[in-house]
């Protein structure tokens, strides 16, 4: 196509020498295209790091219940200091969808861990599979109400 | 102008693009946990094969659980079955109906012919006010079909509940009224006697029905 060919096809308004470079005539389609490759690009990055930041963040928490501890007779609520809580009735534990509890008892009678109990010398591990908030008893603390949260 | 050299950004983003979809796809799949279960599983099982309660059930409502000839009832599925097995007390204001009625819930949402393959099994840990008369008034409450157990003797109430690993403590208190603390859990015995899976108060029924219908398709066996 010549430059005059395409001077007389643009619009009416237009001045001529805008669109008289014929180079230019491909270059809007390219960065369209070119535009909307990178939209998708960001896109699909915000996915993949929505997608790993869900992954990334499950962890393995524990918990000792120490020999002698029933004999004792003592509240042990520091033996959860180490996990995540927040504020309310008794110990409130929370995690996230994905992350695991494991709970060891060394003492010699049988312990309620929120929402399992555990034999002398048993280790029990869970991994909280489902969102949701899980009320139970607490032998370690004197019945103290113990409420895992899974985010 | 070089062809190859023209268009090479586009490739370049069409390539990275690929590159991420890929990465998506791969990262998904490696975090899909679908398919655990939703209530606790134990390393090393309870075996409660060996407990035996009285199951004072009125015939007419009584399941299909395993009883022997002496009215005692066995902590086992029958075949092809599954036996839940919830230890409460029927004056519980909150916890025991609440559970029942979300374990009812997750039954109605089976297939029926599933659900009907479910025992499900009550035992008191306040057998004082417990009779028989009262646990057959208030089961039906949640299902046509039960079996409420009532232990003769604290004995023998110790010894199921320690084989379940359950706490229970009733005490009276400053008004001379009853009351009954106890561990809140359901438990899934198989056909062997040990407890497939224990699922802590809060457990929805969707995720109770779930699990109960792929312990009789026969995972976690």
């Amino acid at each position: 196509m010549s430059e005059h060919e395409l001077a007389a096809s643009a619009p009416e308004g237009i001045s001529g020498p805008n669109v008289t470079q014929g180079p230019a005539t491909s270059r809007p389609r390219s960065l369209s295209r070119l535009a909307a490759l990178v939209a998708a690009l960001v896109v699909l990055t915000a996915a993949a790091l929505a997608t790993i930041s869900v992954l990334s963040p499950s962890r393995t928490y524990e918990v000792v219940v120490p020999a002698g501890t029933a004999a004792s007779g003592r509240s042990v609520a520091e033996l959860f200091a180490d996990l995540p809580q927040e504020e309310g009735d008794g110990i409130r534990l929370v995690f996230q969808k994905g992350d695991t509890l494991v709970a060891r008892n060394d003492d010699s009678v049988p312990h309620v861990i929120g929402v399992f109990s555990v034999a002398p010398g048993e280790t029990v591990t869970h991994r909280f599979n489902v969102k949701g908030e899980f009320i139970g008893n607490c032998t370690l603390l004197g019945g103290e109400p113990l409420t895992v949260i899974v985010k | 102008m070089n062809n190859t050299h023209h268009h090479s950004p586009l490739r370049r983003a069409r390539r990275a693009i690929a590159g991420l979809a890929a990465l998506v796809l791969m990262t998904s799949a490696c975090g899909s946990n679908d398919d655990a279960f939703a209530g606790v599983q134990r390393q090393q099982r309870l075996d409660v094969a060996d407990i035996r309660l009285p199951d004072v059930t009125e015939p007419q409502a009584r399941g299909q659980a395993l009883v022997s000839a002496d009215g005692t009832l066995e902590m086992r599925a029958a075949p092809d079955r599954l036996l839940l097995v919830y230890f409460g007390f029927t004056n519980c204001p909150d916890v025991c109906p609440t559970t029942l009625l979300d374990l009812k819930a997750g039954l109605r949402g089976l297939d029926p012919e599933i659900a009907q393959r479910v025992d499900v099994t009550f035992v008191t840990v306040d057998p004082e006010r417990d009779t028989a008369g009262v646990l057959n008034i208030y089961m039906p409450y949640f299902f046509d079909r039960f079996h409420v157990l009532r232990p003769d003797s604290e004995q023998q109430l110790r010894a199921a509940a320690d084989a379940f690993l359950v706490s229970y403590e009733r005490s009276i208190d400053d008004d001379g009224d009853v009351q009954v603390a106890h561990s809140a859990v359901l438990y899934a015995v198989d056909e062997s006697g040990s407890v497939a899976i224990e699922w802590p108060f809060g457990t929805t029924a969707a995720s109770m029905g779930a699990d109960i219908e792929r312990l009789l398709q026969g995972e976690n066996s």
